[in-house]
């Protein structure tokens, strides 16, 4: 099955401990892109050519200059059907404003919010929930 | 006091105007008005006029309607009515209704008016400084909120940063993915110290009062090469000076020193990578009382449309380097206890420019 990861995250400390905690679910080989600034991530997201089953996970963070992650999801939103099905944002933040979160939470394509710090645990969980969601069946990669 | 105050008697007869600043004009500046009309002009011209005394009975218009008038244009002055015993019901209603402060009988004597304007004076003094500490609270309270807002950003963004790598770091067994790993913690703690210390800039910039004293820009602008020296070094940063100052100039040193450290720390900090000729300028020159101040780099620069929102409190406008969004509103707030001006300019890619104007104190 094709699964692959987006990491929007403008610390860079995050960015890191994102990336090697996939790796270390996921296994190495599993594809990530990184992007330090949500600008960037959604350009690469319009021009990306993805094959029909694909999946992308994005994990996302809020507070970020420039275009912060809400504005991001609102920008998302606007691209087409064919674009946006492939992809399942789960937010990962510091941030403590719930009412923000849980009307982030109820858009279409955000799955869910993990409160920083990320850890192996908490990534886990996520996406086990994620693929029964989506495919009905538990998938254990990593383990 | 070495400027009288300011008080205004409004009277339709002319003896008790004059009788009235015959008796005050050493004491106080005594503006004089026979009717409501050329009182109005008086508060127009002088919205500093302390106490306002108006004769009851007028032609036209009374003494209490003269004052309900005029509350909502000029509410700071300190209303004072004269009246005779006859009129006491429109006296009483007036005091109720907060549209006088006091009331002096008819025909008054010196002792009284000089009481009045001196206890008017006082509630006039203790309710302008209210205005002003409300409005300073009220500006404290906005920045509060700012605060309270970035604290669980900028404080507890490295913090679970560092937690985290730490979660990581126990499953790893490689050395030099642990170093890698200890690099970003050590670049979160610096963040952290970094915005404590901006913070300390903040209130020592906000509350303190300042202290005025010579400053030498020759030796400021030397301590600020050595200060910064291991960073442009190490960064193939070029770092010149130049100072002309043929003129004595007198201003807080803390303060400039506040605001020329952050603007030459920004100026490294957003310095282009992978970039060889690597350059900062400071200019200083001082004419005629005024200190001209240039900051040049080649850096990132700033976008056009960022140019104002620079100086807010915790605005960015990159994500690509590590920064609080305190500098710049730091020295900005610094530049205006100076009374002092910044303009940015900048191209993208290119360099930027801070031009500072600092008065001479």
């Amino acid at each position: 099955m094709g699964l692959s990861f987006v990491i929007i995250e403008n610390l860079e400390i995050d960015l890191y401990i994102a990336d090697k905690l996939i790796k270390m679910t996921m296994g190495d080989n599993v594809p990530i892109e990184t992007f330090m600034s949500a600008e960037t991530a959604l350009d690469h997201i319009v021009s990306a050519k993805l094959k029909k089953a694909e999946r992308v996970i994005i994990l996302l963070d809020l507070m970020m200059p420039r275009l912060n992650g809400a504005d991001f999801i609102t920008l998302f939103e606007t691209l087409p059907g064919r674009i946006t099905n492939h992809y399942q944002i789960v937010i990962v933040t510091s941030s403590m404003n719930k009412a923000e979160l849980d009307r982030l939470v109820k858009k279409k394509h955000v799955e869910t919010v993990i409160a920083k710090p990320l850890t192996q645990e908490k990534l886990k969980a996520v996406l086990d929930q994620i693929q029964i969601n989506t495919n009905g069946k538990k998938a254990r990669s990593g383990e | 006091m070495s400027e009288k105050l300011k008080i205004l008697y409004i009277d339709d007869e002319l003896d008790n105007l004059t009788g009235f600043k015959a008796n005050f004009r050493t004491e106080y500046r005594i503006f004089i008005a026979e009717n409501t009309v050329h009182a109005i002009e008086h508060l127009q011209k002088h919205p500093d006029i302390r106490v306002i005394f108006c004769d009851q009975r007028m032609p036209g218009k009374t003494g209490v309607e003269f004052f309900e008038e005029i509350r909502t244009a000029f509410p700071l002055p300190i209303r004072i009515l004269i009246t005779a015993y006859t009129d006491i019901e429109a006296t009483i209603s007036a005091i109720n209704r907060g549209n006088i402060f006091r009331y002096i009988r008819k025909p008054w004597i010196q002792q009284d008016i000089i009481s009045a304007i001196e206890e008017g004076n006082k509630f006039y003094i203790a309710n302008s400084m209210l205005a002003i500490k409300n409005e300073e609270l009220q500006q404290a309270y906005t920045e509060l909120d700012k605060f309270a807002y970035s604290v669980s950003h900028d404080l507890r963004g490295p913090l679970t940063g560092i937690l985290g790598a730490i979660d990581v770091a126990k499953e790893m067994s490689d050395i030099k993915e642990l170093k890698d790993l200890l690099v970003l913690m050590e670049k979160s703690v610096f963040k952290l110290e970094d915005y404590i210390s901006s913070m300390h800039d903040y209130y020592s910039s906000r509350r303190g009062e300042l202290k005025i004293a010579d400053i030498d820009f020759d030796h400021i602008a030397e301590e600020l090469k050595d200060v910064y020296r291991i960073y442009t070094t190490t960064n193939k940063i070029s770092f010149e000076t130049t100072v002309n100052q043929p003129e004595p100039f007198r201003s807080d040193e803390l303060v400039i020193k506040m605001v020329l450290n952050n603007l030459v720390t920004n100026a490294i900090k957003y310095q282009k990578r992978n970039f060889d000729n690597k350059k900062i300028e400071l200019n200083i020159s001082v004419y005629d009382g005024l200190a001209t101040i240039l900051i040049s780099d080649t850096g990132i620069g700033i976008p056009e449309t960022h140019f104002e929102e620079i100086f807010n409190l915790f605005s960015r406008a990159t994500s690509q380097r590590a920064g609080s969004g305190i500098g710049l509103y730091n020295v900005k707030g610094g530049l205006l206890k100076l009374g002092g001006s910044i303009d940015v300019s900048s191209v993208l890619g290119e360099g930027t420019v801070f031009k500072l104007i600092i008065p001479s104190k």
